[in-house]
């Protein structure tokens, strides 16, 4: 039998929901787009939500910019999405 | 196997090797957390070791007393610089302090402890010559015990979640202490909403400190040294150009009591700075950091046609965290400043420090 016993400094993960939902139909929906804004992708966001709106034709859409890249957005900016049918997020560094 | 559960090891030397092949340190050595130090500094702490201190992002792991205590073990500390650790996780918890960001974004920042009161002395801190440098058990453990803490607990391991593209020296360690003894203002701490006679620490997560040499402390005038600080903060490219947020300026003894002398309190030398610490729209276009429509830009207060236009890297003056520490040196003033990460996060935070009375 070893003689030393180590405690473990990793911690236990904290439990999470489990679950995703159905990815719901595009057409005549509110869409929001939230991204971090960054300088890098500005072409590449604005030729998405082109790309979407074209494609899908919500019924209407948001954009929204959130202030860094690796944080969820506060409470406020969800609370300003509540309404949407679905948010595409997406981020850069 | 579970990663979080304990392992048996049959000497010293195999106790080394398997913390590095677990992953539990980020490349130095540590001290094993062995049960009996663990067990030990649990007694002495007196505190329930299933206690909840937090969740620990990115990987939101939980951070109870018992895991603070190993990862503290880990780096060196005595049993009484543990409430530091604790007070430390505690303040980088706050929303405001985005620890998720602070551990994965890459800028090279780090969280900044400063501990200030009583508590510099008692558990002997070093706040003088090498602040920032080694020499002190206390400010090398505390500051080693809370990487291990983000590192093993909160899983902001390098290379993986923590995109840092430089880094930072102070991933290892970053600590330092308040030299209250030469300050002629008030401490930190109380700037931060606690009683001037208490005990705290002030976690900010910041870039390097840059050392900033004034000149003789002695004949130049107070607005001299100002300005020669002033355009250290004011740097094209730092995070408090590109997007405001926090500046920390660690004043030496020497440049403290020239100020001091001048009439100048902490508030007034912010102001000054503010004023200060300025560059121009026909520098300031040039820098692509932040599109003209990001929240942070200076564009939102600043006309971003006018060349002349003189863009504040201090967006207030509150915005300027004033401490002294450090040496007195020889004859010029030495100062150093640590710019923040804009204003995503790393905002500064305090707690009390509590320690265990014996």
């Amino acid at each position: 039998m070893p003689e030393i016993e180590l405690y473990s400094p990793v911690g236990e993960e904290a439990p999470r929901a489990t679950g995703i939902a159905p990815f719901p139909e595009l057409g005549g929906s509110k869409i929001a787009f939230l991204f971090n804004g960054h300088v890098s992708v500005l072409p590449f966001w604005k030729n998405l939500e082109e790309e979407i709106k074209t494609r899908f034709e919500p019924s209407d859409t948001v954009t929204v910019i959130k202030p860094n890249t690796f944080s969820p957005a506060g409470p406020s900016t969800i609370e300003d999405l509540a309404d949407v049918d679905l948010a595409l997020v997406g981020v850069c560094a | 196997m579970d990663p979080t559960k304990s392992i048996h090891v049959d000497n010293l030397e195999e106790a080394h090797e398997e913390m590095y092949r677990l992953g539990w340190t980020d490349g130095l050595p540590a001290i094993p957390p062995t049960a009996k130090l663990v067990n030990a500094a649990l007694d002495f702490l007196g505190r329930d070791p299933q206690e909840v201190i937090g969740e620990v992002p990115p990987k939101n792991r939980i951070a109870t007393v018992e895991k603070v205590v190993v990862n503290s073990v880990m780096a060196g500390c005595l049993p009484e610089y543990i409430p530091v650790v604790i007070a430390s996780i505690e303040a980088m918890l706050h929303n405001e302090f985005n620890l998720n960001g602070i551990q994965a974004t890459t800028n090279c920042i780090s969280p900044l402890a400063i501990v200030s009161g009583p508590v510099v002395e008692q558990l002997e801190f070093n706040a003088g010559d090498n602040v920032f440098g080694g020499g002190s058990r206390a400010n090398a453990a505390v500051g080693r015990a809370i990487r291990l803490v983000l590192w093993n607990i909160g899983g902001g391991y390098a290379g993986e979640i923590d995109r840092a593209t430089f880094g930072h020296p102070g991933k290892y360690t970053f600590c330092i202490a308040e030299n209250s003894q030469d300050s002629p203002w008030g401490p930190l701490h109380e700037d931060m909403g606690l009683p001037a006679d208490s005990s705290g620490v002030t976690v900010f997560a910041c870039e390097s400190p840059h050392h900033i040499a004034t000149g003789s402390g002695y004949i130049l005038s107070a607005t001299d040294v100002l300005s020669v600080i002033a355009d250290s903060i004011a740097t094209a490219g730092s995070a408090a150009m590109n997007g405001g947020g926090q500046v920390l300026l660690v004043i030496g003894p020497m440049t403290a009591q020239k100020l001091a002398n001048d009439g100048y309190d902490k508030q007034q030398i912010r102001e000054e700075l503010h004023q200060l610490a300025r560059k121009p729209v026909k520098l300031m276009k040039s820098n692509k950091f932040l599109n003209p429509e990001h929240p942070f830009h200076w564009a939102n207060f600043i006309d971003q046609n006018d060349d002349d236009a003189m863009i504040p890297a201090l967006r207030t003056p509150e915005d300027l965290l004033v401490m002294v520490a450090g040496g007195w040196g020889s004859g010029s003033g030495f100062n150093a400043v640590c710019h923040g990460w804009m204003q995503a996060g790393g905002l500064a935070q305090t707690r009390p420090i509590e320690l265990v009375s014996s």
